[in-house]
């Protein structure tokens, strides 16, 4: 079976200094409560869902209430989350996704995983060329 | 090396991309460079509109801004007027297109000389203007607005070795 998909950008693999690792970063809007910051996320094929640290949280106005935070886990072990339905912006795309937040969960990067994510860009990892290739899904 | 193309007429068909495609946020990032007159800064914005219109493009490894034009050689002799992007740019882009290149570069380029002082530190960025940094991030959003920037581009100086990450 061949698929042909029609990547209409790229993205350079970029790094965050001092550390030297070429990464899929990408620069991505939080917004929830009129209010709106941009950081980098990591595309994340192996991460289920999108997450960011819980420092975000108090500046976009989402109250981690204690008890009503769900498990999560990877190969560090388990941890904890607080999932609101906020609004992520990445390139011209902007829309409505479910965000974990929680302290594990590095600071200078959240991890744009799987879920709503994937499904709304068509993305390949040109790794040789060291770039992203995405195009916004219709 | 093959001689440059000059557009220095209107030229809207002779664009290498297709107009519609350049984003506000990168009209703003050309009119930058034009001003600026780094080769690296026009280049790089250059390739970011130019990645945005969705049609790929061979970007020399040489530059020059002569008159308000933009100028970029090499064996694929492209060649854009400043001018003439301005003049494509419609007024009804999206206003939340993120792209933070100049943000992004910035952090390539600059945020190692933060690693000795203000690793683990919060850092607020507009453009190629480091706005504030410290190690409260709600402080840090605060002092970047009160000094006129709402919406910076933030991320955190890393803090310890340089491990892989596997999620």
């Amino acid at each position: 079976m061949t698929t042909k998909v029609n990547y209409g950008g790229t993205e350079p693999y970029s790094i965050i200094p001092p550390h030297r690792r070429l990464r899929p970063y990408v620069a991505v809007r939080l917004q929830s409560n009129g209010k709106y910051w941009d950081t980098f996320g990591l595309v994340d094929s192996g991460a289920d869902i999108v997450m960011f640290n819980q420092a975000w949280a108090g500046p976009l106005g989402l109250v981690l209430t204690p008890g009503a935070e769900e498990a999560i886990g990877g190969i560090g072990g388990s941890a904890v989350a607080w999932f609101f339905n906020i609004h992520l912006t990445v390139k011209s795309k902007r829309f409505a996704s479910r965000v974990g937040f929680g302290s594990t969960i590095p600071r200078e990067f959240g991890l744009l995983g799987r879920e709503v994510f994937f499904d709304t860009f068509n993305l390949g990892f040109d790794n040789p060329g060291l770039r992203l290739l995405y195009s916004a899904r219709a | 090396m093959t001689q440059p193309q000059q557009f220095t007429a209107p030229g809207r068909a002779r664009l290498p991309f297709r107009p519609a495609f350049v984003p506000r946020s990168n009209v703003t990032m050309l009119q930058s460079a034009a001003t600026a007159g780094t080769v690296s800064e026009i280049r790089h914005a250059l390739l970011q509109a130019v990645s945005m219109s969705g049609v790929a493009v061979i970007v020399g490894s040489t530059a020059a801004v002569n008159h308000g034009q933009l100028i970029v050689t090499d064996s694929g002799s492209l060649a854009v007027s400043v001018l003439d992007v301005l003049e494509v740019a419609p007024d009804s882009l999206p206003a939340d297109v993120v792209s933070r290149e100049a943000e992004m570069a910035w952090v390539r380029d600059h945020l190692s000389d933060f690693a000795a002082d203000h690793a683990g530190e919060w850092i607020a960025l507009d453009g190629s203007e480091l706005i504030a940094l410290g190690k409260d991030l709600s402080a840090v959003l605060a002092r970047a607005a009160g000094l006129g920037h709402p919406h910076p581009f933030v991320t955190v100086v890393p803090v310890g070795p340089d491990v892989p990450f596997i999620g």
